[in-house]
């Protein structure tokens, strides 16, 4: 365990036997999706396996900008997300702040039915918040993302910032309030800008939990242009005998948001992703 | 109603019109909806129960609840040996540590929707590198139809569950294992105890509420995704690989019968109810 690395025949066994299996295991899928995306259409389809893009192509590419609505579904992509995150790292704060600061009955309850509705998965709720969003005339429409999504990066905001809340020392508002600051203005002059760090995470992870989701995404926009990257990436089968390279294509850029989010943000959320509750 | 309340409902305000408006009246309103006869886009009309009657009557059913079983129960069991693998073998001192971790976790960060068709053009039954590869080892002398193969395609399902869920694992049991003191295994070590009595006297029980939480919430997650079973099978061949999201998706959108696809999500929700339970009381534990 501690002690210098030993290089013996039942540590090879135990670690790097097992490592080197699992790396190849995960990167492998990794290395196909980008040989795909720069190979030719000719070399793809052809019965001889090539395992490198030769010659190294960005036709895929091309295609994806010129023949489909990658680049319209990317806009509305980072539309969604953006504002769905920006609209619940709000609520959440304040609502994080009157469950942490403030005295009064229920907030516990309120407490314990974010989690609970955090956890009500959308295999359950898509249904009825369809039926629901058809009434009010926003089904097919982007927007109607925004609502969708809220279910799920309000009570995740909420709940990583009471977590990071209850770890500040409230002191230092007390002693802003002896001063005749306001709760409010505690919040705003003290407390949040302590909780920079877990802000940003918390905006980091409900970005990528939005950009990332599916079955909203398909059920409630149907029109190619105004669907998001997920849903659209989807209707590339089908429409094109040939779409596997565009595809990639689209599905690494489409990719480069939240893989960058997260190795930006890793050294500050080891272990802090699940509701921020994971603590030994 | 206590000193704040005031301000703190105030604060609370948008938070609880969300809870209530987006989440509590939509979960009711799909009970009301599972009792009828709601075509989409058609006014409905009450029926009872016949929707749940109908469907816990149906032999597709059944098969539904074997396969989210089996997704549910083998994927994370095998996310939960992986992961607690690979986060002993990366808690070791070795070489390039660092570089090890952040390319497993790779397949966490990237979008389920594009994990979930990188698997479905590696595992193509015509163009597919599997078989290509198999074939020109030697291994296979015909082509699989790994995901059209009614034996086969649900564990295609699970392989792709697993590949992209361990990171989710490993990473948290790292945290867990950063927790655990050092000193503990030294003091073990004095006493001449050895690496697996450390690990099931020591390591083990010091990770024991990470890997309760985990897993309880990678349960629910895993079951109730969709995105893997509508990429890889769409269900298929037949219902040999549909999920309960799968189910719920295929009456709801794809049949146009909102009331029976309610009737499908409600009668699973018992058992992430359970899971949710045991959850929420551990999280809340672990916060005070």
């Amino acid at each position: 365990m501690r002690g210098k690395p030993k290089f013996n025949l039942v540590r090879a066994f135990l670690i790097v036997l097992p490592l080197a299996v699992m790396l190849f295991w995960t990167l492998g899928p990794i290395y196909w999706i980008l040989v795909t995306a720069f190979t030719t259409n000719d070399k793809l389809y052809s019965p001889v396996l090539n395992l490198f893009p030769n010659p190294i192509t960005l036709s895929q590419f091309r295609e994806l900008f010129w023949d489909s609505p990658f680049l319209r579904q990317l806009r509305n992509s980072f539309y969604v997300s953006t504002i769905t995150t920006v609209v619940s790292a709000v609520v959440g704060c304040m609502a994080a702040y009157a469950i942490t600061r403030l005295r009064f009955r229920g907030r516990q309850l309120i407490a314990r039915f974010l989690i609970w509705s955090y956890l009500v998965p959308a295999s359950v709720l898509f249904i009825p918040l369809f039926s629901v969003v058809q009434r009010l005339g926003l089904v097919g429409s982007t927007n109607s993302l925004l609502l969708a999504y809220l279910t799920f990066t309000v009570p995740f905001c909420t709940w990583l910032l009471i977590g990071y809340f209850k770890t500040l020392p409230v002191e230092l508002e007390e002693a802003a309030m002896v001063d005749g600051c306001s709760h409010v203005g505690a919040l705003w002059h003290i407390t949040l800008p302590l909780a920079a760090p877990a802000l940003v995470v918390t905006t980091l992870f409900s970005f990528t939990l939005s950009w990332n989701e599916f079955l909203y995404a398909i059920v409630l926009v149907t029109n190619p242009v105004d669907q998001t990257v997920t849903a659209g990436i989807a209707t590339f089968v089908g429409e094109d005998v040939y779409f596997w390279g565009k595809m990639f294509a689209g599905a690494i850029l489409m990719s480069l948001p939240p893989v960058i989010l997260y190795f930006v943000s890793q050294r500050w959320v080891v272990g802090g992703l699940t509701l921020g509750g994971v603590k030994a | 109603m206590g000193r704040d309340w005031a301000l703190g409902y105030l604060l609370l305000l948008p938070a609880i019109a969300v809870l209530v408006g987006l989440i509590a009246y939509p979960f009711l309103y799909s009970i009301f909806l599972s009792l009828q006869n709601k075509p989409i886009g058609e006014p409905g009309t009450f029926v009872g129960f016949k929707n749940f009657l109908t469907l816990w009557r149906s032999s597709v059913f059944l098969l539904v609840i074997r396969n989210t079983l089996i997704v549910m129960i083998v994927g994370v069991g095998l996310k939960f040996l992986a992961g607690l693998m690979l986060a002993l073998i990366l808690n070791e001192r070795i070489r390039f540590r660092e570089l090890w971790r952040a390319l497993l976790f790779v397949p966490w960060t990237i979008p389920i929707v594009v994990s979930g068709f990188s698997w479905r053009w590696i595992l193509d039954d015509m163009n597919g590198v599997l078989n290509m590869l198999l074939n020109q080892l030697g291994i296979i002398d015909h082509y699989v139809t790994w995901l059209g193969d009614p034996q086969l395609a649900i564990w295609m399902v699970v392989a792709a569950v697993l590949w992209e869920g361990t990171p989710f694992y490993t990473m948290n049991f790292l945290a867990g294992l950063a927790a655990i003191p050092g000193e503990l295994y030294e003091a073990a070590r004095i006493d001449g105890a050895s690496s697996i009595q450390c690990f099931f006297h020591i390591t083990l029980p010091g990770l024991s509420n990470v890997i309760i939480i985990t897993t309880l919430l990678s349960a629910i997650w895993t079951a109730t995704e969709l995105q893997w079973v509508f990429v890889l099978t769409k269900g298929g061949p037949g219902h040999a690989s549909e999920t309960f999201p799968m189910m719920a998706y295929l009456q709801a959108i794809g049949a146009k019968a909102l009331g029976m696809g309610a009737a499908v999500a409600l009668s699973f929700f018992p058992l992430f109810l359970i899971i949710i339970f045991f959850l929420t009381r551990r999280l809340l534990q672990s916060e005070e």
